[in-house]
This record gives structure tokens, sequence and C-alpha cells, in this order.
């Protein structure tokens, strides 16, 4: 199965793989303008209160995501593998998943 | 010189406006640009040789124009063909920001680089080689702390040099790798063969938007040179396909790609790691701001405290020393408007009409306007301040999922709080204004919309001689429902109107969280004035207009002599409007006495309490009075407390005062949305009082 950025919880690193082929052009261009290109390595910062949003730092600054279109973004995660370039480290996160909680909303 | 225009582009939170503020003096413009909402500033730059036009374009992440700001600074740059460009790029966040830099320098117009916030570049342990980054990218690159003004003279400077042709910005072709470039390059001669094509903009550029099937460039170039673009077609077809099957996605896709693919190259040649880079002070902040459970209760406090200190500072609070006593911002100019009113007064006795025009439409529509200017001013002040220092995206973050339900967003809050969201006072006039964070056209528009339907300040009066007269033991009950009434109201109201009449593609939300800055106090004051005056000027001669019209409205025709009050006003045009109205109105319980008090609420919604006296005939129509208006209502066989609910809740939807129905007209750019929210406002309202009207008279005998 294709993990998404959805799929992500606080913490996790990850490789972006591809942006879902039937998105909308001018939000596919709005991701890609973003900075979601293929490739980049992404940090998930934190989630907001309800679980949506979701907060990545992102080629060294941080953009906040709604869970819609992060579904579209395909990612693999790199936990461990390789330093996020000019990402803070992640140290002691404690992950959690706050979006199952709030999922009916 | 013939062209002496010098634009300043950027990504938004780069520090753009801060470097124009520090080029420009103070004399400026606001100008809008033709058919849409997106404003530029322009000012002057003066040096010894001549004057320099600077405009500073809207904040733009890239010119693929998607959004209404990107298109307005990417028309610019190709329609006015600017003599210089500054790029304003944030050397903390370079990657990102040398994405646009690579757009704007393939229009070939000639470019410096204000590498801004090096500081925080620095704080952060990176270290930018700006020889090296000149030397790749062909143009002036100017380190600069915009905030603090080091640099600017250099950047000035270099202007200067580059206008007058002592210096060359010409950048450097924009290199995409050999399949791309070598059909960019083929379509590059096809354009210069048609003149009309080539006028269009650097033909570098329009090659690469041609291949990147850009819709609005596409839209101009049939419209501009449609013989060529026949002849172009297959090619640029051509060109698309190879690239396509060669890259295996789409060419849109493939230039960004790219773009980024070179912004990291130049990252990864100029920029050196000096240090680890350690958390900084943003992420700090955040881990408090937006957690979970402590941050909603900062994001209470902030706003409460922005409400409190508004209201506080503009009206509530008398802190200017003055003739006779301090005052408050407001009450100043209350006090101004009242001797003037005195001043005009002798008047009364020998030209009663001209006195009348005078004093209740120009006086009164004047003071009307100047009694919200503190309130503005200071929202103003409060809300770029907090905006600056990047709060307002985090209140977008925390409150996006809760708010998108209704379809609106995060920033919405904030113009619902101003707007009297939160216990007694509030304005929607400021409140409106504070949509001006939004970016997503439609989330605004929705705002705009439902804003009105708080309980603004000027709702109190009627709420209050209402209560008083006919819940006096459930004053607190009463205010809390019809608190929670206007709040269900509106987000259900944003809720319909986004499933009907603001339908439309969804925008996607992707926001960028940008570290916190201390603000400007420079800048955020001058933005803040820029706002008041703008309000000041425009609606000042639209508010002006419409008062002495329904000043007319409620003056004219004269009765015969020897009428009292009460008679005049049943003789005027809103008297006759009233009484037509009535076999309507009757619905919902209204009569034709409070037909015309609401029809007068159209100007300002306490003027409902005063001619609600006027028309009951009583005595001194102020709303100080509304004790006596009370009772007499209360003792008035007509009335009842159903009749009475139905008029609050009519008071509270119906149609926006026209002051706030102007700044609408203003914010959305078009009389239409205006005069629609006027009608469904009204529409709403009227249905929502019918049906408590006869609910309540249905059951009230039976209670």
């Amino acid at each position: 199965m294709k993990k998404t950025l959805f799929d992500l919880t606080t913490g996790d690193k990850a490789r972006i793989i591809n942006i879902d082929s039937d998105t909308p052009a001018c939000v596919r261009m709005r991701l890609l303008d973003m900075g979601i290109t293929k490739g980049a390595p992404l940090l998930v910062e934190r989630h907001a209160p309800l679980g949506d949003p979701v907060e990545i730092v992102l080629k060294g600054y941080h953009l906040a995501i709604r869970m819609s279109e992060a579904r579209r973004i395909e990612v693999e995660l790199i936990n461990g593998e390789e330093e996020l370039p000019t990402a803070c480290p992640a140290g002691k996160r404690r992950r959690r998943r706050w979006r199952r909680g709030a999922s009916f909303l | 010189m013939s062209n002496n225009k010098i634009v300043i582009a950027g990504n938004p939170n780069a520090g753009k406006t801060s470097v124009y503020n520090r080029l420009t003096g103070a004399a400026q413009q606001v100008s809008n640009y033709p058919g849409v909402t997106v404003e530029y500033k322009s000012g002057a730059m003066r040096y010894d040789g001549g004057r320099l036009t600077v405009v500073d374009l809207p904040g733009a992440y890239s010119l693929t124009a998607f959004t209404q700001e990107e298109l307005v600074a990417r028309n610019f740059i190709v329609e006015r063909k600017p003599a210089l460009i500054v790029d304003v790029v944030d050397a903390s966040n370079l990657e990102r920001n040398l994405y646009l830099t690579t757009q704007i320098l393939e229009m070939g117009r000639p470019t410096i680089i204000a590498l801004n916030m090096v500081d925080a570049a620095e704080r952060r342990g990176y270290q930018v080689d700006i020889a090296q980054l000149s030397r790749l990218l062909g143009v002036p690159v100017i380190p600069t702390v915009a905030s603090r003004g080091s640099g600017i003279k250099e950047l000035r400077d270099t202007c200067i040099a580059v206008v007058e042709g002592r210096l060359d910005a010409t950048p450097t072709p924009v290199r995409y790798g050999h399949a791309v470039d070598e059909e960019v390059g083929a379509l590059i001669k096809q354009i210069q063969r048609h003149p009309a094509l080539s006028d269009m903009g650097a033909p570098a550029w329009l090659a690469v938007k041609l291949i990147e099937k850009d819709s609005a460039v596409l839209a101009q170039a049939q419209d501009a040179a449609q013989d060529a673009m026949q002849a172009l077609a297959p090619h640029i077809a051509d060109a698309t396909r190879r690239i396509e099957t060669h890259f295996d996605a789409d060419t849109a896709t493939i230039v960004a790609e790219h773009r980024y693919g070179i912004a990291a190259g130049v990252v990864k040649a100029c920029v050196s790691f000096t240090a680890q880079a350690r958390r900084d002070r943003t992420d700090q902040i955040d881990k408090i701001v937006c957690n979970r459970l402590i941050g909603p209760v900062i994001l209470v406090g902030v706003v409460a405290a922005l409400f409190f200190w508004v209201f506080k500072l503009s009206d509530e609070w008398a802190w200017i020393p003055w003739i006779g006593g301090w005052r408050s911002p407001t009450g100043l100019i209350a006090w101004l408007f009242d001797m003037l009113s005195q001043f005009l007064a002798p008047l009364e006795a020998r030209a009663p009409m001209l006195y009348s025009l005078l004093d209740a439409g120009v006086v009164g529509g004047v003071g009307g306007v100047l009694n919200f200017v503190p309130l503005i001013f200071f929202m103003f002040l409060f809300v770029s301040a907090l905006e600056d220092s990047g709060y307002i995206a985090r209140v977008a973050f925390i409150l996006d999922r809760p708010l998108r339900v209704f379809g609106l967003q995060g920033k919405s809050i904030l113009a619902f709080i101003v707007a009297g969201g939160i216990g007694a006072g509030g304005c929607a006039v400021p409140g409106i204004m504070a949509t001006r964070t939004m970016r997503e056209d439609k989330d605004r528009l929705l705002t705009m919309l439902v804003t009105p339907f708080m309980n603004c300040g000027a709702k109190m009066p009627v709420y209050a001689m209402l209560i008083a007269a006919f819940f006096p033991g459930d004053r607190i009950l009463i205010m809390m429902i019809l608190w929670a009434f206007s709040w269900v109201t509106a987000l259900c109201a944003a809720w319909v109107l986004r499933k009907t009449i603001v339908r439309g593609p969804q925008t996607p939300f992707v926001m960028e969280l940008p570290p916190y800055h201390l603000p400007v106090l420079r800048g955020v004051l001058r933005h803040t004035w820029e706002r008041t005056w703008l309000y000041i000027k425009k609606a000042g001669t639209i508010i002006l207009a419409i008062n002495i019209l329904l000043w007319a409205f409620m003056y004219f025709p004269r009765p015969p002599e020897g009428m009292d009050e009460t008679h005049a006003l049943a003789h005027s045009m809103a008297g006759r409007a009233g009484k037509t109205l009535e076999p309507v109105s009757a619905a919902a319980g209204f009569d034709w006495k409070t037909n015309i008090a609401l029809i007068g609420g159209f100007a300002a919604k306490e003027v409902v309490v005063g001619a609600l006296g006027t028309a009951y005939a009583l005595e001194g129509q102020s709303e100080e009075n509304y004790l006596s208006l009370s009772e007499r209502l209360a003792a008035h066989p007509d009335w009842n407390p159903v009749r009475a609910f139905a008029l609050m809740i009519f008071v509270m939807l119906y149609a926006p005062c026209f002051v706030t129905i102007t700044v609408i007209r203003r914010e959305s750019g078009s009389w239409k949305w205006a005069a629609f929210s006027t009608v469904y406002s009204t529409t709403l309202a009227f249905v929502l009082a019918v049906i408590i009207y006869q609910a309540g008279m249905f059951l009230l005998p039976h209670i």
C-alpha cells in the first residue's frame, strides 16, 4: 500500500515520491511551488490540535498542509537513515497519533 | 530616462515591505490593479540625479500565477517592463526563495538581489557566499537586514547605478538541463520571428511558459498574436510531447522540479554551514503556542486581549488630555462634532431645512465616518503587529479544522471577534477589514458576508432597551441566547453559502509558518496609517452621500404647518415606506413605526432606538433615554415579549449598516457583493423573525 503524508506521525522523516496523478492542476502547482518536489526530504513537526492540518519542515522552512492535500503526497519513510539538511534535530519526540481521534470531523 | 520604475518582488515574509519602506519616502500611493482587489503601493526614491518610482508588488511564492497576487506581480513585470527588479530573498530560507528568483531572472529584466535577513541566517548557522551567488545568477547581490536598515545604502547605490546604465544587471539565462533547454531554444527562435509575440516579454520566458502550458499566458498570447500562435501551436505541442515522454511527467511539474533543482544547486554552491543548526527561538515558541492543549488557550487569550485593547484604547478609556477633561479618541471626535453641531444651532430658527441637512446629513454623516477611525486604527495596529510577528499564521493553523467544517478558515476568527463575536461591543467595519490577512479569495468573501451577524456595539442599545422592557428578570439569559444565536446563524449561513453561492474549486490550503519576528514599529505604524487614511478618503465620500440620501428620505416631503415630530416622520418618504411595508412586516409583528426605525437603522443600528422613540412620540430620542421608551413599550397593548424577541433577532441579522456595506464593497471589489450581502441578510432576518413571531404567538397562550 502506498504511504502518504497523511499516514505519518509526529517526528517521522520521509522522502517525497510523488504527487497523486489525479490532483487538480492548481493544487499540484501550488504544492510544487511550495517545494513539494520529488525526492525532497521532510520532517513531520506537529499536527494542529484537531489533528489537521499537519506542519512539516521542508527545505529548511515550516509548512502547514491540510490532510486533504497531504493524502495526495506519496512518501517513503527514511527514519534514521539520513539527517535532514537545515531541519532541527528530532531529539526525543513523543510519537502520537492525534489524527485518529479527530477523524470524524 | 523613459523608464524609471523599480519593482520590488519577493516571497511573502521575506521582508519585501521593509525594503520598500527603507527605499522610499513618506509620500506614497496605494493603487488597485485593474479588475482585481489586489493592491500595490508605489512611492518615490529621490537621489542626486533624479527620482525613481518604486513599486511594492504583492508577495508571491511563484509566478505560475495561480493566485491573484502572483498574477498581479507577473503582469506588472511583463506589461510595465520596469527598469529594474529588486528581488528580496530571505537568506534564512534560501532554497524556496530562489525558486521564485529563477522565475524572475527568466523574465530577462535587469535584477538586483537583496539578500535579506542575513543576520537570521547566521543565527541559524548558515553563511552565504555573496560573490559566488552573484556569479552564478549573473546579477548583483546585496546583503541587507532591512528591519534595521543595514545594507540599504548599498542597495540604493546599486539600484541607481543599474538604472543609470553604469552597472549591468542582466541575468544569465536560466538553464534547465539539455532535454528542456533544447526545446526552449528552438521555441525562442520561432517566437523571435513573430514581433507580436516577442513584445509580450522575454522570448525565453515566453517559451518556457508556453511549454508549461500556462493558461493565463496562452490566453494572452492568443489575444495578442492569433496568427503567430496558430503557426506556433504544432511546435509547442511537439516540444511538450517530447519533454513529457522524456521525463514521464507533465511539463509544468518538470519545469517546477528543475527550478527547485537549480535552487538546490545554488544553495549547495553558495551556503556553508558554520554551526550545527540548533533549535531556534521560533521552534521553542511554537512548542508552546501550537501545543495541542496550551495552544488554543493562548489563542483565546491573545484574541481576547486584541478585542479588549482595541476597544479600550479607541473608545472606553479616556486617555487624551483635552479641554474639559480626559477623553477617548472616539470621545474626542464626538466632542468635536458636538461643537460643530452647537456652532450650527443658531441656523435652526433661520433656515430649518439647511440646518437639518447640515446637522443630520453632513455633520452626522462625516461624524459617523470619523467615529470609526480610532477603532480601525487600533485594530490595524494590533492585527498588523500580530501578522508581522508571524502569529496570525499560527491562528490559522490551530483553527483551520474546526472552521473548515463551515467552509471558513482559521483566520476568519479574527474578523468575528473584532466584529463583536465575544461579549458586548465590537464593530463589523474593522472586522471586515481584518479579513485582509486571508489570501484565499473565496474564504475571505465568505467571512465578509457572515461577519455582520456578530453582535456589534450598535446593536447593544436596541437589545438593552427591549430586554429592559420585556425580559427584565432574564437579562443575562437573553444576552446569552442572542450571543449563541449570532454565532450559530453566522456559521450556518457560511456553510449554506459555501454550498451554493460562494462555491468553486477548493483552494489548496498550503501555508507557510514563518519564523517569529519582532514587528518593526515603523512599518506597522506606516501600514496602519495607510489603511486608516484610505478608509477616511474612500469611504468618507460614499458614506456622506448615502447619509444625505437617508436624511432626505426621513425629512421629505415636509408636512403641512403645525404638525408635530411624530406626524412629520409619518409624512416623510420613510414613513410612507414603513406604512407600505406594514402588511408584509406584520407577519413578523412589526408595525409601520417599527419599520421606520428599521429603515433608519440602515444608517447605523443604534438609530433604531432613537427612531422608535420618535415614532412612539417621546421627548429626547437619544439612546440614553431608552428606559423611558422601554416603559412605554412594555405598557403598549401591541407589544409583547415575542414581538420584542423577533425584533431583536431581526436587528441582529438584517442588512449591515451602510458603513459596513461600503467597506464590503471596497474589500470585495464590487458592489455586487455589497448588494448581495444587504439582500440576503435582510431576507434571512425576515424569515427567521417571522418564524419566531408566528411560532411564539402560537405558543404564547399555551405557556
